[in-house]
């Protein structure tokens, strides 16, 4: 049917489409005097328009003719150029949507943006003490999240003012812009982070559009600053820094569960959409060898000297000598871990592993101990020593200056003599002295489960900087830098018979009362010395305590090894003053090392760290139900 | 025969396809989203009101304009079918796009309703050559007003609002240009035609030249000052068609488009939001969660779609904010695939052919000029946005016509499409 018409309108002109050009001066013609054009019909108007042209200019004959056919053409052009465009369109749809030509793998990348990973978070792991108190634990607060998307302004508003009251710490602008949508950004936005429980719950209650509640746990310390920088703790994101919280991250954290979802644009899962779950494996929970009865009384103690004596700091470790168990582990000052947040970054540090220092006289105890080994001398041995001596250029004095004819061993200990640690040196020779501090574990860390241990400094004799006055000055504890670990380690080899042992604070670690793994004791060189030495040693330690410069760590009644220390700053005219201890000395249970630094009222370790000791050493005693050895005496 | 020519057979037989698509179409969309084969025939209501607008308008023009095109109104139907199938499906995803399904159905009918009134009432079309200057001042007027005194939304003055609907003046405002271009175009032939001189700038005398540049000038301003530059392009673009199809002057095309690449380089100087469109253009992934966020989730549900696409109301185009308006191909794109997206460029070039078709069979030159501008509108503001969603020139907001969703767009469309079935009658 169409196509009649069709044939029709063609035979009726030369060409199937008219151009009536001169339409308008007609027009013109009529303009404002008729309404109406004539209504034409397609026969009537087929002789008209010829005519009019004719009619009009004979001479425009040829150009109307040459425009009439370009015309078309140009009408034709131009469709051509919609068909093109569109050629360019199906290219670009065929690579977007087939080829997936353009910015890689598009379908993968859109995936991965529309799963929404949710986290579970795993539980840390809880750490107690060895009778099983509870020194680190969780509680459960809140991030408050917007998801502002389809709300109205006035929902918006009574969101934006029901928090602002609740949450007094988040400026009420970035409230209310949190709780704005951005039409063209994503529709999740963060308000406030660890909100406390009792306030999430008052959020919860007012029910306010667009507000979410997510959970998150946080970790407390209920026994505030004890132990602080022995525990360390976990940051905002739940990671643990510096001490246990630090060193055992990987057994605490856990494994948080994941579920990947297909979520909607505002982050909810899609009902019918992938997903992937995995459920959260809580963190290992910690039980110490520390001994919370010790803990507190050791640190009593500690400040009660560190008051007494105007001390900066102050620490102390007790550790079982024979098995590197460590029971006591304090430090002043410390901090708080549930506010570690202001706490000053240097606070942080755990002195004890993570600083080393001159260990002054404390050192003698080695030095003595290698001269008994190497066979050197005995106790017994002798010479007749001045109160200063000269050593390669330079004069180095006992602590007094005093000299003493027929000086022994035994003497040089009780004195604490300089020159005599200098005189035993020299008998046994730098390459010794330093094959036995290597075999006591000096220069390297000691290997103990805390984070941040530090290795100490030692110049070997096959350093290029060494020089022989060096090993003069080791001897008696000075141009050596070690950690108070790293010295309670070395002398707990000679407290035990001669094993250098690994320091360790974790006891086990169980999961759901499951033990999964329980510390043994560890032993990183047997026979440092032998065992006969370390007896020797110790009972020249017991003299030296008894009536030497130690004497005011001695326990009456009990045979208490020991050494004091004393070594100068050298930036300052203070000292740091230690004394390091062990008893029974027989069979020791337990060692004591305790330290002051920068003591106002008098330089010595043997005034200040001595006593503390005693007094900790007294309260041991009794802890552990150790009978007198010599009673009445 | 007589009789049988009055019937407009084809067109009948052709409007069995935008029927048939409408119920399976919104039966799809309806059931899937259900899980089940279950339904009643009133969850149709929407296709079977669809159906009866096809009918009542088929019918209105057998009885009215009998010899008018055949094929416009298929075309048309079976666009604007897409458009309420995608209403029914993005609604489904609730948020703010609740309920737009029945609204866009209340357009579309208003849409048919002008459809009708302008093939059958506008008899007389060459009153809106007379009254060119006076279309052209009210469309000025019209939206320079919005840019006063309406209505912001998203950063632009674009709309009155009148009750519950925003109306975009610069819809009109672009009818308005066409008109008055068609008719002056048609008015002064003789004096911008070729064989007024033959040299490559032979500028027909500037008083002739002069009213029309000047009326386009400020149509450009107006736009420019409501920050919407896709209105801008689209009419730079049907001035620059009608007139090169008026003189025949390449010279025309070459300097208008000389003007055009200058005031781009302005407005991208002059305006944020159109540096972030550019910037979101040559690399929209950096900011793929901010303000690239839009293209980058179009791009992504082209991909997700594939050949055949996931089907209607199994894929997720809802991640595109404002899918169903500027971004419905987006959303065709991921649920029926390259064959959709196709589908549709070929329907529209179907459409664009038979415009031109309807100009060169009518023997007004006005009528002619109409018909052209009418098709060169609809014609660049579909390939703009198609260009724009698919990534392959900077994105403007605008509407794809007959299938975003959209009360202004669809009524002018419609308009369009009226008019030219009014022109394929006029002889």
């Amino acid at each position: 049917m169409n196509e009649t018409e069709d044939r029709t309108k063609s035979s009726s002109g030369p060409t199937r489409y008219r151009f009536q050009k001169t339409a308008s001066p007609e027009l013109k013609g009529k303009r404002g005097v008729t309404a109406r054009p004539q209504p034409r019909t397609r026969l009537s108007s087929q002789p008209t328009n010829p005519a009019i042209a004719s009619d009009s200019k004979e001479k425009e004959e040829r150009p109307k003719r040459r425009w009439h056919l370009s015309s078309l053409m140009r009408v034709r052009l131009t469709l051509l150029a919609m068909v093109l465009i569109s050629v360019v369109l199906l290219v670009r749809l065929y690579a977007l949507q087939v080829q997936q030509s353009p910015y890689g793998d598009l379908r993968k990348r859109a995936a991965d943006m529309h799963m929404k990973e949710t986290i579970i978070p795993a539980r840390r792991g809880i750490i107690r003490d060895t009778n099983g108190l509870v020194l680190a634990s969780n509680i459960t607060v809140y991030r408050i999240w917007a998801s502002p998307q389809g709300l109205t302004e006035k929902q918006s508003d009574r969101s934006t003012t029901g928090l602002a009251k609740l949450l007094p710490s988040v400026p009420q602008a970035k409230i209310k812009d949190a709780l704005t949508y951005k039409p063209k950004q994503s529709n999740y936005n963060l308000i406030a982070n660890g909100v406390d429980s009792a306030i999430a719950d008052k959020i919860r209650e007012l029910n306010l559009p667009g507000v979410d509640l997510e959970p998150q746990m946080r970790r407390v310390y209920p026994n505030g600053s004890m132990m602080g920088q022995l525990l360390g703790f976990a940051n905002y994101e739940n990671v643990g820094a510096y001490g246990i919280e630090g060193g055992y991250e990987q057994v605490l954290k856990g494994k948080p569960g994941i579920i990947i979802a297909e979520s909607d644009p505002d982050g909810n899962p899609i009902v019918l959409g992938q997903r992937q779950i995995s459920d959260p494996e809580d963190g290992g929970d910690l039980t110490l060898t520390i001994d919370s009865s010790i803990q507190l009384m050791v640190e009593r103690e500690l400040k009660k000297g560190m008051e007494e004596h105007r001390a900066e700091a102050a620490s102390a470790i007790v550790m079982d000598p024979n098995t590197g168990a460590i029971l006591a582990w304090a430090s002043f000052p410390n901090y708080d871990p549930n506010e570690f947040y202001k706490t000053e970054v240097a606070l942080l540090k755990d002195p004890l592993v993570g600083s080393t220092y001159e260990p002054g006289s404390t050192f003698k105890i080695l030095t003595a101990a290698i001269g008994i080994d190497t066979g050197v001398v005995t106790p017994d041995s002798w010479a007749n020593l001045p109160g200063c001596a000269l050593k390669y250029g330079r004069t180095i004095c006992n602590y007094n200056s005093v000299g003493y004819s027929h000086q022994t061993v035994v003497d040089t200990l009780m004195h604490s003599s300089n020159v005599g640690a200098m005189w035993i040196a020299e008998k046994f020779g730098p390459q010794k002295y330093y094959d036995y501090l290597k075999r006591f574990g000096m220069g390297v860390p000691t290997g103990v489960d805390l984070q941040g241990e530090a290795e100490g400094i030692v110049r070997w004799q096959e350093n290029k900087d060494w020089i022989p006055l060096d090993m003069m000055t080791n001897s008696f504890g000075q141009s050596i830098a070690v950690t108070p670990l790293q010295l309670v380690t070395a002398v707990s080899a000679v407290a035990n018979g001669g094993n250098l042992i690994k320091p360790y604070i974790v006891a086990k670690i169980t999961r759901e009362d499951k033990v999964i793994k329980e510390t043994k004791p560890e032993i990183v060189r047997k026979n440092v010395i032998k065992p006969e030495s370390a007896k020797t040693t110790t009972d020249m330690l017991v003299q030296a305590v008894r009536k030497g410069e130690t004497r005011l760590a001695d326990v009456k009644g009990y045979r208490v090894a020991g050494k004091t220390g004393t070594s100068t700053l050298y930036d300052s005219s203070l000292t740091i003053g230690s004394t390091i201890a062990y008893a029974p000395a027989d069979n020791p249970r337990f060692l004591v090392y305790v330290r002051y630094d920068k003591t106002k009222d008098t330089p010595w370790g043997s005034n200040t760290a001595a006593p503390v000791v005693k007094t900790i050493t007294e309260n041991l005693f009794s802890r552990f139900n150790i009978p007198p050895s010599e009673a009445g005496k | 025969m007589q009789k049988l020519k009055n019937l407009r057979l084809i067109e009948m037989q052709l409007l069995i396809v935008p029927a048939l698509l409408a119920l399976v179409g919104m039966l799809l969309v309806i059931l899937v989203p259900r899980q089940q084969v279950q339904w009643e025939a009133k969850d149709l209501w929407t296709s079977f009101v669809f159906i009866g607008l096809l009918i009542g308008t088929h019918l209105a023009l057998t009885l009215g304009l009998p010899k008018a095109d055949q094929l416009l109104l298929p075309l048309v139907s079976a666009l604007t079918v897409f458009g309420l199938i995608m209403s029914q499906r993005l609604q489904t995803d609730g948020g703010s796009r609740d309920g737009i399904a029945s609204k866009q159905l209340l357009w579309i009918g208003l849409g048919y309703l002008v459809f009708v009134i302008t093939a059958l009432g506008l008899r007389n079309l060459l009153l809106f050559k007379r009254y060119k200057y006076t279309f052209m001042l009210v469309g000025l007027v019209l939206t320079a007003a919005a840019a006063v005194f309406g209505t912001e939304i998203n950063g632009a003055r674009l709309w009155f609002r009148l009750g519950a609907f925003n109306f975009q003046p610069g819809e009109l405002l672009k009818i308005c240009l066409v008109i008055f271009l068609a008719g002056y175009l048609d008015e002064n032939r003789l004096l911008i035609s070729p064989q007024r001189g033959r040299g490559f700038f032979n500028l027909p005398p500037l008083p002739y030249l002069g009213p029309m540049v000047a009326i386009w000038g400020i149509s450009m301003v107006l736009l420019f000052v409501q920050k919407d530059l896709g209105p801008a392009e689209l009419f730079f673009g049907v001035f620059l068609i009608m007139l090169y199809v008026a003189s025949g002057r390449a010279s025309y095309v070459i300097a208008g488009l000389l003007v055009f690449a200058v005031s781009s380089v302005i407005a991208y100087n002059a305006f944020d939001y159109v540096q972030n469109r550019i910037t979101a253009w040559i690399n929209p992934w950096p900011y793929a969660q901010g303000r690239s966020y839009q293209i980058v989730q179009a791009l992504f549900s082209f991909a997700n779609g594939g050949i055949f696409g996931q089907g209607l109301s199994s894929g997720a185009p809802y991640f595109i904010p404002e899918v169903h308006t500027d971004y419905v191909y987006a959303a065709i794109g991921e649920e029926v695939g390259l064959a959709g997206t196709l589908g549709i460029i070929g329907l529209n070039l179907l459409l664009f052919y038979r415009g031109f078709h309807v100009a060169l069979k009518t023997s007004n030159g006005f009528y002619q000029y109409l018909a052209i501008g009418l098709v060169a509108l609809l014609g660049l503001q579909t390939f703009i946005i198609m260009g724009g969603v698919t990534k392959l020139i900077p994105l403007t907001g605008m509407t794809l016509p007959f299938i975003s969703y959209g009360g202004s767009s669809i009524l002018i469309n419609f308009f369009i499409a009226g008019l030219l079935v009014r022109i394929s009658a006029s002889d």
